[in-house]
């Protein structure tokens, strides 16, 4: 036994040592790339011509946003968000499918304990506070997007942590409505759905997928149903991205509970 | 000159916040360390010009380790 | 002298990041836990995404929000990087979440997270399966 141990010993030191040789190999073997790289700050290189003086030039005027990262990733790059959303759906389907089987010894076990208080006057105090001043401010990052700087990333990502804030500290034995990654799920849905349907409303109307000159809607110019089709595609962002968040969180709070270890 | 002296500053720390959550032992000190390495990251954004980017990595890199801590009730603690 | 100053300049921030991605990759490589080795695949990512930010710079360039000032192409960050990267940050999270549910499951299936325990543990379920078969 103590021949097996030191030899596992002598492996895994073996291991670590190569390894830092393999490293330092392939660190000196990427610094004579290095040589090839663009300069950093030239306005000239690769990366900065061909289509990005075409988005900088002509976006604010073309999609009626002077935010020029939420034009090009919701108006020239819109079909690339589309499929990032059904990506996040996608790992919230996976974590609550992966976390939902059920041992003999989970049947018995108890989900949320009800006598878990953390009263003190401070958390009576801070986080209604607190909680709700995320929640504005969540849909001002939402419906301001266009203008400076935000989004729908942003938006969701801020709903998610005011849930989560709510879930650490409240009593949760008074609630009778429990929200499990179950129902969560099917908001994620409804938020990709949102995206799909602002697609089809345009092809409905005449015009291509994701167009939005075509949505039905009145407005004085074209340009401004851009900045209307942004905030119906930003909103689909919003809720897939906050429920993809809670339904990762919610599996995993009551996976640990069904093992005992809350 | 100076914007770059504070990049590679930044970029220092971040490489010697890894080596830190290399070494480490205990599992709950990695992830708290790991918010850290999130703020920094943050912060590195900012210098190259994409607010946009900083924002995101703020909220999202709490959220991160918050999903590392609470899944850590289940798994052990302390690596060997 | 100068034409060192000068490549650091232009080009040494690049070579910080490739130290810090290989040793996110080290770190992967060599942690016997898979805990940390999801955190490290985390450290890989933020290398990435600065790698990718820098090449969008521009000298004398602001944030990319149309002002009223400055007209011309030359005045903004390139924001097509930036579009690309926000994405990156939101899937790396949904990859996390799906990492530590694998996690989770793999804990109660095994009994621990360590590399060698569950290898192991897979050797001994081999030879009882061998015996079995005898």
């Amino acid at each position: 036994m103590n021949g097996g141990r030191s030899k596992r010993l002598r492996e895994k030191s073996v291991f670590k040592i190569v390894g830092i040789v393999l490293l330092m190999v392939l660190v000196g073997l990427m610094f004579t790339i290095v040589d090839r790289l663009p300069v950093i700050g030239n306005p000239d290189s690769a990366p900065n011509r061909h289509v990005s003086d075409y988005y900088i030039e002509e976006g604010p005027e073309l999609t009626h946003s002077p935010n020029l990262v939420t034009g090009v990733l919701a108006d020239f790059r819109g079909f690339d968000t589309l499929l990032e959303t059904t990506v996040m759906f996608l790992a919230g389907v996976s974590v609550a499918m992966i976390l939902s089987n059920r041992l003999k010894r989970h049947w018995d076990a108890g989900i949320f304990r009800k006598d878990e208080n953390f009263g003190g006057y401070e958390v009576k105090v801070i986080m209604p506070i607190l909680i709700p001043v995320i929640i504005v401010y969540a849909f001002y990052v939402l419906m301001h997007g266009e203008v400076s700087l935000g989004g729908g990333f942003q938006a969701g990502a801020l709903l998610a942590m005011a849930f989560m804030l709510y879930i650490m500290f409240a009593d949760l034995g008074k609630n009778k409505f429990r929200i499990t990654q179950h129902f969560t799920v099917c908001v994620a849905a409804c938020g990709v759905f949102i995206y799909f349907l602002t697609g089809f409303l345009c092809m409905i109307n005449g015009g291509r997928f994701l167009e939005y000159e075509a949505l039905p809607f009145s407005a004085e110019h074209g340009a401004e149903l851009h900045a209307t089709g942004i905030l119906m595609i930003e909103t689909g962002v919003t809720i897939g991205v906050m429920a993809t968040i809670i339904t990762i969180l919610e599996a995993v709070v009551e996976r640990n509970s069904l093992n005992g270890r809350s | 000159m100076g914007i770059l002296l504070i990049e590679a500053v930044l970029l220092l720390f971040l490489i010697a916040i890894t080596i830190v959550i290399i070494l480490d032992k205990d599992l709950l000190s990695s992830s708290i360390i790991y918010c850290a390495f999130s703020f920094c990251a943050m912060v590195l954004y900012i210098m190259v010009g994409a607010p946009d980017v900083a924002f995101t990595e703020a909220v999202i890199g709490v959220i991160s380790t918050t999903y590392f801590v609470v899944s850590l009730r289940t798994t052990d603690r302390w690596c060997k | 002298m100068d034409a060192v100053n000068i490549f650091l300049a232009e080009k040494g921030i690049y070579m910080l990041t490739v130290i810090l991605f290989f040793l996110g990759m080290f770190g992967m490589a060599v942690c016997g836990n898979y805990m940390k080795k999801l955190i490290c695949m985390n450290i890989m990512q933020v290398a990435v995404i600065f790698f990718f930010l820098c090449l969008g710079e521009k000298d004398g360039g602001t944030i990319p929000v149309a002002m009223e000032g400055a007209a011309g192409a030359d005045d903004y960050v390139n924001p097509l990087p930036h579009a690309l990267m926000l994405t990156a940050i939101v899937v790396s999270l949904g990859t996390s979440g799906v990492g530590l549910a694998l996690l989770m499951r793999i804990k109660e299936k095994f009994g621990s997270i360590e590399e060698e325990d569950i290898i192991e543990k897979e050797k001994g379920e081999e030879a009882d399966e061998q015996h079995d078969y005898q």
